[in-house]
């Protein structure tokens, strides 16, 4: 099977094959390093390297992007689930989006969305994709999520919507204020908005998304509980590719990985428990090879000589290799911090 | 001397002493519906009012209902609604007498109230649920009684007298009466589309 390459590189670059022996071993460090003087956004610097100050990673390739308007900062602390307490075996948060493709992410009206495509200096992608890497691990792809621990996201969304509000009070025959309906979809939306701002009481907070990404977001998630008044077509922005990966760092790997721990990937049994450690995004960073981070995340394999290891690692066969490239140059642009 | 002090302490006792009060109880017959959801209240009365109840009455939500589905209150009455689940909720109902409230959004443990000023049978919906659905029975007595599951019903302490019996069903309609309450009385409806 051939594996696109690492694909946050320059399209000057040709394409490596996944066969090539030499890429197990690559570090990803090398490999990101390898991008940084190739015209991408990514500011790459030496795995472990202090954080660069915002304002010094903007390029006139991302400050010309879409939701480049703010800099992206480094992943930091403990993990979500561990923030709350969780062991592994107590909570689903972080790996119930694992199942994908699935049919009742879209309705019959909405066909599925388009991926995020690569872009010179970024991706071009839409809400459908910042929920893909900031909703979908935990609320699952038809954001139904996990009741009762993680609650549906369509009753909220649905009641930011006017159309849906109003066929609700006609099917059961009560009356039908236009100010009340206004109001109501209004009362909805804002509290959808504070939820992402503040968190919930599980749910952490999103303060990396930008007001713009929020809309683009919620544009998806109309189409995806039917509103009638849905976007047809969502419209797409283009974003640096630290700004993808930070989505998905902050939005999907951070509710199980700490942002720093030991210096080891750690060794995985074959029957892990809630104790088995779980590596941090750093070591993460340091020391896993690129090929064997895709088929980690994708397949679930683990690595050399142990090719039937799951582990704990729900399959997030929903990110490409782009994705995850993206996700692992953020980590080295912005070393996690304690 | 002895004829006056008795007839004094005839008239104080007599005073003193409460109405004559008895019950109205009978029978409801539905078609089309359970009879659950029904309210038999005793309607305003000519000359007669009566100061708003000062305990609160209680709409709890809990496992994405109201409990009670319907909540039968006197007008005047102050109700608090209470989240017990895990989840926000909302109240709001769309109907005009209930001045189309809405008392925003609130998390677990936390309740809002309101003061329920007139007459009025309203729905009460949840914005962010829409599978959830109640009712509020405001009536002007304090004489009234939800409907019990077999379509029964009882309402205790009505003082004798003249009265208009009426049904409210969220569904289904049946016709007022008129009873004569003495002692206990009897009063049955058929309610239907």
């Amino acid at each position: 099977m051939r594996r696109h390459a690492i694909h946050v590189r320059s399209r000057r670059l040709p394409a490596r094959r996944s066969a090539a022996p030499w890429r197990r071993l690559v570090p990803f460090a090398v490999a990101c390093l390898g991008l940084a003087g190739l015209g991408l956004t990514v500011g790459i610097s030496p795995a472990g390297a202090a954080a660069p100050a915002a304002g010094e990673q903007g390029t006139p390739q991302s400050a010309a992007a879409a939701g480049a308007g703010e800099s992206p900062t480094a992943v930091a602390g403990p993990a979500w689930r561990k923030h709350l307490g969780l062991l592994y075996s107590e909570s689903a948060m972080g790996r119930v989006g694992r199942y994908a493709p699935d049919e009742s992410a879209t309705t019959p009206t909405a066909p599925p969305p388009p991926r995020a495509r690569r872009v010179d200096g970024g991706f071009q992608l839409s809400g459908a994709d910042i929920f893909r890497y900031n909703c979908q691990s935990c609320h699952t792809p038809g954001g139904t999520g996990e009741p009762p621990e993680i609650n549906s996201m369509i009753g909220p969304v649905q009641s930011t919507s006017r159309a849906m509000i109003r066929k609700r009070l006609e099917a059961r025959g009560l009356p039908v204020d236009a100010a009340q309906v206004n109001e109501l979809a209004a009362q909805g939306e804002a509290a959808i908005r504070d939820r992402l701002q503040s968190g919930g009481q599980k749910m952490p907070a999103f303060p990396h998304l930008t007001p713009a990404e929020i809309n683009a977001l919620l544009g998806y998630l109309h189409q995806l509980v039917g509103d009638p008044d849905a976007p047809k077509e969502l419209p797409t922005m283009r974003e640096p590719v630290e700004r993808v990966g930070q989505h998905i760092v902050k939005g999907t790997c951070h509710i199980c990985h700490d942002a720093q721990g030991p210096d080891t990937l750690g060794v995985e049994p074959l029957l892990p428990t809630s104790d088995t450690p779980i590596p941090s995004l750093q070591a993460i960073s340091r020391h896993r090879t690129f090929d064997d981070l895709v088929r980690k995340v994708r397949e679930g394999l683990s690595g050399h000589g142990a090719e039937t290891v799951h582990g704990k690692m729900p399959l997030l066969s929903y990110l490409s290799e782009d994705e995850i490239a993206a996700a692992e140059c953020f980590l080295l642009a912005y070393p996690p911090r304690p | 001397m002895k004829r006056t002090l008795f007839a004094l302490l005839t008239t104080a006792v007599l005073a003193a002493a409460p109405l004559r009060a008895g019950d109205v109880h009978g029978q409801l017959t539905c078609k089309g519906a359970s009879c659950a959801d029904a309210v038999v209240y005793v309607d305003k009365i000519a000359g007669k009012t009566f100061p708003a109840p000062t305990q609160h009455a209680q709409v709890n939500q809990l496992n994405m209902k109201f409990l009670p589905r319907v909540l039968a209150v006197e007008v005047g009455t102050t109700v608090d609604f209470l989240n017990s689940d895990k989840v926000q909720h909302n109240v709001f109902s769309p109907d005009a007498c209930a001045d189309k409230f809405n008392l925003g959004t609130w998390p677990q443990g936390q309740k809002k109230s309101r003061t329920f000023t007139k007459e009025c049978f309203a729905s009460l919906l949840c914005l962010i649920h829409p599978e959830m659905e109640g009712f509020i029975a405001v009536v002007p007595t304090p004489y009234f009684t939800t409907v019990g599951a077999d379509g029964s019903y009882k309402i205790s302490e009505v003082p004798d007298g003249a009265y208009t019996l009426k049904v409210w069903h969220p569904k289904l309609k049946g016709a007022p009466q008129s009873v004569n309450v003495k002692g206990s009385t009897e009063a049955n409806f058929e309610l239907g589309h």
